[in-house]
């Protein structure tokens, strides 16, 4: 009973720290309001693109978003079909991280449209414009990709917190929560049929969330690779970004948990040794990242094709070789230090090193995007990409959705798995 | 209807033995999903799997008629010279649409086999059900059995 009470009042007893999180989150929110409204007054035009740069920052963030967000299915869905009980007391948090990010992700294409209004074309509809989606297109295969992913990963998310919104329903001392608990318990009681359906509904929920979670990175790798451009073209793409996505989202899962363990009483429930799991992940993830920068040039340098080895030189040694060489610091260097045990367990240098990583892998997208497009062999499509004030205040901004999505996870809702965490404790 | 309470797992599944043998219909309520009871009483879930096998395969044609009849009839346009059904290009849409709507099947399931929302249990009125239903068991019957070594017995009025 204690630890229901406990881990039902977490936001509530943190209120006073979490009511002084919401100015920071308030300051994105209106970085990222006045950036949109820029966006919209004056077009598209206000970001660094261009011909031929005609993709910026919007996808490079899109991509590393929706890459954070794999984490989260990772481990509420895969490691629940391979039995990896320590999951069970960080599987919340990681779940509402791949929403949020997520979230934060689809706001990037929209408004790389330009007339976000129109969004909605992109979707099947009968019209008397003579307008459909084009199916054969990558794009279109997005739009059905990523709604679906953000659909199955908010259900999934919800059921497993039916059985704690019924504890929390009955924890709580406030009258409006307890209605509002109430109502979104469905009224679930803990009889066995509804134990017996709400485990086999969770396993399904797994089953299908694995191949979803690995064809949404494969078909956001397609948005490139289904381009005839240099340094995009490659059968490697879908492993290598399904990859990246789960080692960028490792590395924002340790940091969350970190802050989190820093400023609620959760030492035990999530443990040094769930942090060292990760890490190990973390580790693993990032020698596989580094494996297909290498496959990667070995397969331009075997190919001996002129204008693939030309944007493969000039992404080491062009215009933007810093971006190059910063990512391989960041995704291959850095990373190498969680080999020493008493690093991977210090708390400390893991959060420096989770950070770093997520850096190295936005710049890994970076130098994906900007790359192809400016350092051409072709005289016709060189250029060069610089990034505006206004984008880089969406992608600030962009934290302020993430954030605030997680503070009302943190604030109201019962984030660490009270049912699951009862189960491990009985086992 | 009469509830008894439990704190010990033995006496509990002794009592649920003794009503399953002689035909009494009970209902359950434990504070985990426990593997254990769930093999033991085994209540009918297969609604979720017909459910979500169903939903995938709706959602894995509607998805892939969805663009059939798009390229081939209402939009059917030249283009590049592919074939109007280049239905390799179709599966992502099909595998998509038919995770979205196997999820929606189970989801529907899951609240159909429970009849969610359902606020209005009869074992709600029950202020130690509500108290301590995360520590005990409890059983709801219709029918009073002889010699139970329960934690606690509560009749509770037929209409409430």
């Amino acid at each position: 009973m204690i630890l229901e009470k406990k881990l039902t009042l977490l936001g509530e007893d943190q209120s006073s720290f979490l009511f002084k999180l919401i100015f920071p989150i308030a300051a994105l929110m209106m970085i990222l309001s006045l950036s949109i409204f820029v966006l919209l007054k004056y077009g598209v035009e206000v970001w660094g693109i261009n011909v031929p740069v005609a993709w910026g920052f919007a996808i490079v963030n899109f991509v590393w978003w929706i890459g954070i967000g794999h984490a989260g299915t990772f481990i509420s869905a895969i490691l629940l079909l391979v039995r990896q009980d320590w999951r069970n007391s960080i599987n919340r948090i990681a779940e509402s991280m791949t929403l949020f990010a997520v979230a934060s992700a689809g706001i990037f294409p929209l408004l790389h449209m330009g007339r976000p209004w129109y969004a909605y074309w992109l979707l099947p509809y009968p019209n008397d414009m003579t307008l459909s989606p084009q199916y054969r297109s990558p794009l279109v295969w997005d739009a059905f990709a990523v709604t679906t992913y953000i659909l199955v990963s908010l259900i999934f998310w919800y059921v497993g917190l039916i059985p704690d919104f019924a504890v929390a329903r009955e924890q709580t001392d406030s009258k409006p929560k307890r209605i509002i608990f109430g109502i979104l318990s469905l009224g679930f009681s803990g009889e066995l049929k509804e134990w017996a359906s709400f485990k086999k509904a969770s396993q399904y929920f797994a089953i299908i969330a694995t191949p979803l979670v690995i064809s949404v990175h494969t078909v956001v790798s397609l948005d490139f690779t289904g381009a005839q451009t240099p340094g995009w073209h490659s059968p490697l793409f879908p492993p290598f970004f399904v990859t990246g996505a789960i080692y960028s989202g490792f590395a924002m899962v340790i940091c969350l948990l970190i802050m989190i363990r820093h400023k609620f009483p959760l030492k035990e429930i999530v443990s040094p040794a769930h942090l060292e799991a990760c890490a190990k992940f973390l580790l693993m993830s990032g020698i596989i990242v580094t494996f297909f920068y290498v496959i990667e040039f070995f397969v331009v340098w075997y190919g001996d094709e002129f204008y693939e080895s030309k944007i493969f030189i000039n992404r080491m040694f062009g215009q933007k070789s810093w971006a190059f060489w910063l990512m391989l610091v960041c995704n291959s260097v850095a990373v190498q230090l969680l080999w020493v045990p008493k690093i991977r367990k210090s708390e400390t240098w893991l959060f420096i090193i989770s950070v770093i990583i997520l850096i190295g892998m936005w710049m890994e997208r970076y130098v994906i995007v900007i790359s192809s497009l400016m350092d051409t062999p072709l005289a016709s499509t060189q250029g060069y990409y610089a990034a505006t004030i206004w984008d880089w205040g969406l992608y600030i901004g962009s934290f302020g959705i993430f954030a605030f999505g997680l503070w009302i996870v943190l604030r109201f809702l019962p984030f660490i798995p009270i049912t699951e965490v009862k189960e491990l404790e009985h086992k | 209807m009469i509830i008894y309470e439990f704190n010990d797992e033995q006496s509990l599944l002794e009592v649920c033995d003794k009503l399953k043998s002689q035909g009494i219909k009970f209902e359950l309520y434990s504070p985990l999903p426990e593997d254990k009871l769930i093999d033991r009483y085994a209540p009918n879930t297969s609604l979720v799997s017909y459910m979500a096998i169903g939903g995938g395969i709706l959602g894995a044609l509607a998805g892939f008629f969805l663009q059939y009849y798009t390229n081939i009839y209402s939009y059917s346009h030249n283009i590049g010279g592919k074939p109007l059904n280049s239905w390799p290009g179709f599966l992502i849409v099909t595998f998509e649409l038919g995770v979205l709507f196997c999820a929606f099947g189970i989801f529907g399931a899951f609240a159909f086999l429970n009849r969610y929302p359902r606020f209005d249990r009869e074992i709600f009125a029950l202020k130690e059900f509500n108290e301590r239903r995360h520590e005990n068991y409890f059983i709801t019957s219709q029918k009073e059995i002889s010699n139970v070594k329960a934690f606690g017995t509560y009749h509770l009025p037929d209409e409430l």
